[in-house]
């Protein structure tokens, strides 16, 4: 593991902004990451080797003549392939795509984070159609997790999760529909932001269902996440969804200390059982000196409307492929699909007004607080082998389980950072959710930020095996 | 809603999808999945207010 690997991309930036570290050299120590360690983990599917090296000689050239070329200068980022780049066919995890043309100019999020002085590095593998919690693709192969390759990475972001995890760019970008920055998050040891409902654009990104997906970054610190959020927000004319607000204070306002918050931690629904998703909850509360708990009511039935709407409008985004098609899905996404256009309409109408209540009480108890911290996932990454995990003291297939504490959070927008644990259940990271009121991504910025300068949640590069060095 | 193999075979049917035979008992199996989280929904207490918000948005609340 080189030492450039170590960094984080604030660290990068300010390296090479100061002139100690070229924007070439930081491009050439990410492929060379790549190349010891991608074959084993299948975390990208495309690599833009020919641009990055172009697009770092031009941020060369601009240091060079004295121009701010931004907060990210320099810091090699990768994207979901379901994130248009020119030049590159989206393939979204899917073999159905590969028949698309290739997209003709880049998502608003790349465009956005290359003018804050950041370098694309290529696409990351996913989850079919990212309708997957585990990092499973039977098209291009599973990615598998850094910090042990035996075990799944989550998805559906499953590439961004492995590539930042195992030190091959210190940022990447996934989407989170019902949890899919999350879990691989929590399963990687990354810090993964979800922010809210219409604070970043998902134009030129392929859809999934259009009423809960978001785009959000992966990294291993607080502060990439804030610097990252700060290039990405604002309003695109490509999203109807996104909306025309004050920009977050990301970066200004992380050190600002949580003394003057009301952190509460989550009951009811999202207290877990003993195990290390309480105990990475038990240690994080500990670090904040929580006293005080809260409770989203009616999480259980949110949750059932998650599942409907996305089976729902997934299928509604897929109908013409499984009319015409079928064969062409991987088999367990494609039954999955086509049992949601049989979900009847009264179901999905009263989902959606399940939401509007549910964001509405959400919304009362943030009147009381101003953050909940929860488990993001109820265990940390399974093994590729099996199927079931103990849960509660069960073996129990945990496919069902996965998106329990991340989908009813998902389901009503609200801004959430995943801070991850580490070493709670053996060399197993496991995440915390910060989930903070609409539009206050600041604040579940800040609490990470405290929990990562306290020492109680930390990312450091997995020690993966580098095979081929 | 079904979980009935002939009936949901049916029912896509109509939508246009012709589901292969072998994957009918998979695709039961998780209408049947649906079908505990359809009765959730629709047992779930539902507030006359929030029966008028058919399309959902974002509550506008500034906390800023």
């Amino acid at each position: 593991m080189n030492e450039w690997t170590q960094l984080s991309a604030a660290d990068i930036a300010k390296d090479v902004r100061a002139g100690r570290m070229t924007a070439r050299q930081s491009v050439e120590a990410s492929l060379d990451r790549i190349r010891k360690t991608d074959a084993d983990l299948i975390a990208f599917t495309t690599l833009t080797e020919a641009r990055a090296l172009q697009t770092a000689d031009r941020v060369d050239a601009r240091i060079a003549k004295g121009e701010d070329v931004g907060p990210l200068a320099g810091v090699p980022f990768a994207v979901k392939d379901l994130v248009d780049i020119a030049g590159v066919i989206t393939r979204a995890g899917s073999a159905i795509n590969m028949d698309n043309a290739p997209a003709d100019a880049d998502a608003p999020v790349i465009t956005r984070l290359e003018a804050a002085g950041a370098i694309l590095m290529g696409a990351l593998n996913m989850g079919e159609y990212a309708y997957d919690f585990t990092g499973e693709n039977d098209h291009v192969g599973s990615t598998r997790n850094p910090h042990d390759t035996e075990r799944r990475p989550g998805g559906s972001s499953g590439g961004s999760g492995a590539a930042a995890a195992a030190g091959m760019v210190p940022l990447t970008i996934g989407s989170d529909t019902n949890g899919s920055i999350r879990v691989p998050s929590s399963w990687c040891g990354l810090f993964g932001l979800k922010a809210t409902y219409g604070r970043v654009p998902r134009s030129g990104t392929f859809p999934f269902v259009d009423s809960l997906d978001h785009i959000g970054p992966m990294a291993r610190s607080a502060s990439d996440l804030a610097l990252a959020l700060e290039a990405m927000q604002g309003v695109d004319a490509g999203d109807p969804v996104c909306v025309d607000r004050p920009a977050c204070p990301a970066v200004s306002t992380l050190d600002k200390g949580v003394a003057d918050l009301r952190i509460a931690r989550g009951s009811g629904y999202f207290a877990p059982p003993d195990g290390p998703a309480k105990d990475a909850l038990d240690r994080v509360c500990a670090a904040l000196d929580i006293k005080l708990d809260a409770d989203l009511p009616g999480a259980a039935a949110a949750r059932a409307s998650a599942a409907l709407i996305t089976g729902v409008e997934g299928a509604a985004t897929h109908t013409e492929a499984l009319q015409t098609r079928p064969e062409d899905f991987g088999r367990p996404m494609r039954d999955r699909l086509v049992a949601g256009a049989l979900v009847p309409g009264i179901a999905y109408v009263r989902a959606q007004r399940l939401r509007r209540q549910f964001a509405e009480d959400a919304a009362e108890v943030f009147r009381h607080v101003d953050a909940i911290l929860t488990p993001a996932t109820p265990f940390p990454a399974p093994r590729v082998d099996s199927d079931t995990v103990m849960i509660d003291g069960q073996e129990q297939p945990y496919r069902p389980h996965i998106g329990i504490y991340t989908q009813p959070i998902s389901f009503i927008g609200l801004p959430v950072v995943c801070v991850p644990v580490q070493n709670i259940a053996g060399h197993l990271p496991i995440g915390v959710q910060i989930i903070a009121p609409a539009w206050r991504e600041d604040i579940a910025l800040r609490i990470a930020y405290a929990l990562e300068q306290s020492g109680t949640c930390a990312a450091p590069v997995a020690l993966l095996k580098e095979l081929s060095a | 809603m079904t979980d009935n193999e002939s009936e949901a075979k049916s029912g896509l049917a109509t939508l246009g999808i012709s589901p292969s035979e072998d994957r009918l008992p998979a695709i039961a199996a998780i209408l049947k999945q649906n079908m505990g989280m359809v009765s959730a929904v629709m047992s779930a207490p539902l507030r006359p207010r929030c029966e008028n918000a058919p399309v959902w948005t974002l509550p506008e609340r500034d906390t800023e």
